[in-house]
């Protein structure tokens, strides 16, 4: 049995090496976390109409995901009551059924078995249809259009779950017009631990300076980020260049202010975005303040615990789906703003890809880091030993306007500790009651020196 | 990708004109001499597309939504970044060096829609080694567009690959295809 206590240690800022190699550790994670958090599926834009459906995976879990008559979304396990085949291999399209390829089992779109074959003849009609329908995720709901799956029905409601972290995220999710993902997603294999990646987006800004140096370079001159390149000197200091924010749930970011422009490739591009952020930002600061529209014009990189994270800037969006401790198939869209013009969408889009695609210039960057702090645990004595993210330790707060806990710096690791604070919780908690229980006191034990 | 089956085969000579030219870019791209390549054989006009489709039933014609994703929509410009984030040293990613070795195979050349543009089908094979463990494989079509320049020499002017492996193992695609 694991010793999860001994795993995590978020007053020191340490964790166990452990938590990217063990077997044990996976498989609990998958039971604790995978099983009962809530996990991003798709985005209201990918499935407008009934009959509208995408797959994906919940950990290790196949899903399916479809758009009702009733205009509700509903995700079903994507496997056949009868011996278990998968009944949809398509990755997205528009449907009034899924069949079984095995036996031609047919469900309906509500998960409803609908059809078997030859029922009279080899079942004499004992078959119950009605018990047999496709096993259902307990809980779909969306934020701000991002649609997200929970298995356990005793979790809290999506917008609990976000807690302090849904008042950042609408700063770029629930603007004015709203936001929509440009699909399909790109669907490449890493070597890593699916935390490695999460860790990395929740805030790492130490690391845009180093492993970045030659891409940064090249690419965003016309960028703020461009002060970091090859971590030699700050241009202002920490506190004066962004924020770091953590919260209940394990979400958090990085907040670089000012950051989110400048970050494609031509003088064009960028005052095409400079001129939409222009126009948008009294819009924004309309609907959410002051403080919201300067976040909004601002580069972030964060993470939806446990394994969807984001960029806004270079509007990346991401899954990282677990297989196995040592391996992750990663899934990228694009957001975008709905109503941008179509030409920046493209523009937006085109940059993303080049940047954090499959052929991206920054991903493959960040890949081998990845994969290296995973692999090199496979070593007995290696692992043995615990991981530093002990910047910025101390220099926490609460904030007046800010929910969550907040750092005055944006070169901090503030967001990971919280992170791995949650998830020793999430492991050692037997349910969400006791997940609740903890929960008023949550600021005061991170704050705990 | 609509073959021209019925488009004008080139001429023996332009064949293997054609043929060099792509032997000539393996090499060149895979011993690290793109800066050579990107100089002597891409038309600054170049559109370079590596796109990936999402896998649709094939009677289904009603799903939402865009059905691929560029991992490349580059122009000249763009895959002038590519070769200069070598140049400048600190893409760590390719040091220690990475090997590259493609077998170029399968040439078809047709005229193409306009004077002095050839049509030009290949598929190739290549094998990304690196980091003294990693060994990866990619098997992929090109469609291209060969243009005579005025100097007489052939340039790439476009090429479009439908990237047939839906989850790309291989991890990246770091590399000019």
């Amino acid at each position: 049995m694991v010793d999860v206590s001994k795993l995590i240690n978020t007053k020191d800022g340490i964790q166990s090496r452990r938590i990217f190699h063990d077997q044990d550790i996976y498989d609990l994670e998958m039971e604790r976390i995978f099983a009962r958090c809530w996990l991003f599926l798709t985005h209201e834009s990918l499935i407008p109409n009934a009959g509208d459906f995408i797959t994906t995976k919940m950990g290790q879990d196949n899903v399916i995901v479809v758009r009702q008559q009733n205009g509700k979304v509903r995700a079903f396990v994507n496997s056949c009551s009868h011996r278990g085949a998968r009944v949809c291999a398509a990755e997205a399209g528009n449907t009034r059924s899924f069949v079984c390829s095995y036996h031609g089992w047919a469900y309906g779109i509500d998960g409803s078995l609908q059809g078997v074959p030859l029922e009279k003849e080899v079942y004499n009609n004992q078959l119950d249809k009605f018990t047999h329908g496709l096993v259902e995720v307990a809980l779909v709901d969306s934020f701000c259009g991002f649609i997200y799956g929970c298995f356990d029905s005793s979790a809290p409601s999506l917008r609990e779950f976000l807690g302090e972290a849904a008042w950042y995220l609408e700063a770029w999710m629930g603007v004015p017009g709203g936001t929509e993902l440009i699909g399909p997603p790109s669907r490449s294999m890493l070597y890593c631990n699916w935390k490695t990646p999460g860790e990395n987006f929740i805030g790492d800004m130490y690391h845009v300076g180093w492993t970045h140096a030659s891409s940064t370079q090249v690419l965003f001159p016309q960028s703020p980020l461009m002060a970091l390149q090859g971590n030699a000197s700050l241009p202002a200091p920490a506190e004066v260049m962004g924020l770091h924010f953590t919260s209940r749930g394990g979400h958090g970011a990085a907040i670089t202010y000012g950051g989110r422009g400048g970050l494609y490739t031509t003088a064009r591009e960028n005052e095409m975005l400079a001129a939409w952020l222009a126009a948008q930002t009294p819009k924004v600061a309309e609907r959410l303040g002051e403080v919201r529209a300067k976040l909004y014009n601002s580069a972030w990189d964060g993470t939806i615990f446990p394994n969807n994270s984001f960029l806004v800037g270079p509007n990346t969006f991401k899954v990282w789906l677990p297989r196995g401790p040592g391996a992750i198939e990663a899934l990228t869209w694009t957001w975008v703003e709905k109503d941008m013009p179509e030409e920046l969408k493209r523009i937006i889009a085109r940059n993303m890809n080049q940047t954090f695609g499959t052929a991206g210039m920054l991903e493959s960057e960040d890949a081998d880091n990845m994969e290296s702090m995973t692999q090199v645990n496979d070593g007995v004595v290696t692992r043995r030993g615990m991981l530093n993210a002990q910047m910025g330790l101390g220099r926490e707060r609460e904030d007046a306007v800010m929910p969550g806990i907040v750092s005055d710096a944006m070169i901090n690791e503030l967001s990971h500790r919280g992170f791995y604070r949650y998830y020793q919780e999430m492991l050692m908690a037997d349910n969400w009651d006791e997940l609740r229980a903890s929960a008023s006191n949550w600021k005061k034990s991170h704050l705990e020196r | 990708m609509t073959k021209q089956n019925d488009a004008r085969e080139v001429t023996r000579e332009v064949r293997d004109e054609i043929e060099r030219f792509l032997f000539r870019e393996a090499r060149l791209i895979d011993s690290e001499q793109e800066r050579e390549w990107l100089q002597t054989m891409v038309d600054p006009e170049i559109k370079y597309q590596v796109f990936s489709r999402q896998l649709r039933y094939r009677k289904d014609t009603r799903g939402s939504g865009d059905k691929e994703v560029y991992f490349f929509d580059d122009n000249y410009a763009d895959l002038a970044h590519r070769v200069e984030l070598r140049e400048t040293g600190m893409q760590w990613v390719a040091d220690p060096p990475n090997r590259l070795r493609r077998i170029v195979g399968n040439i078809e050349g047709f005229e193409g829609e306009r004077a002095g543009e050839y049509r030009v089908y290949s598929n190739c094979m290549v094998t990304r080694n690196r980091m003294v463990y990693e060994q990866m494989s990619y098997a992929y079509g090109r469609d291209d567009i060969l243009r005579r320049g005025a100097d007489g020499k052939l340039r790439l002017l476009q090429r479009v690959i439908d990237f047939e492996e839906r989850f790309v193992r291989g991890k990246n695609l770091l590399f000019i295809l």
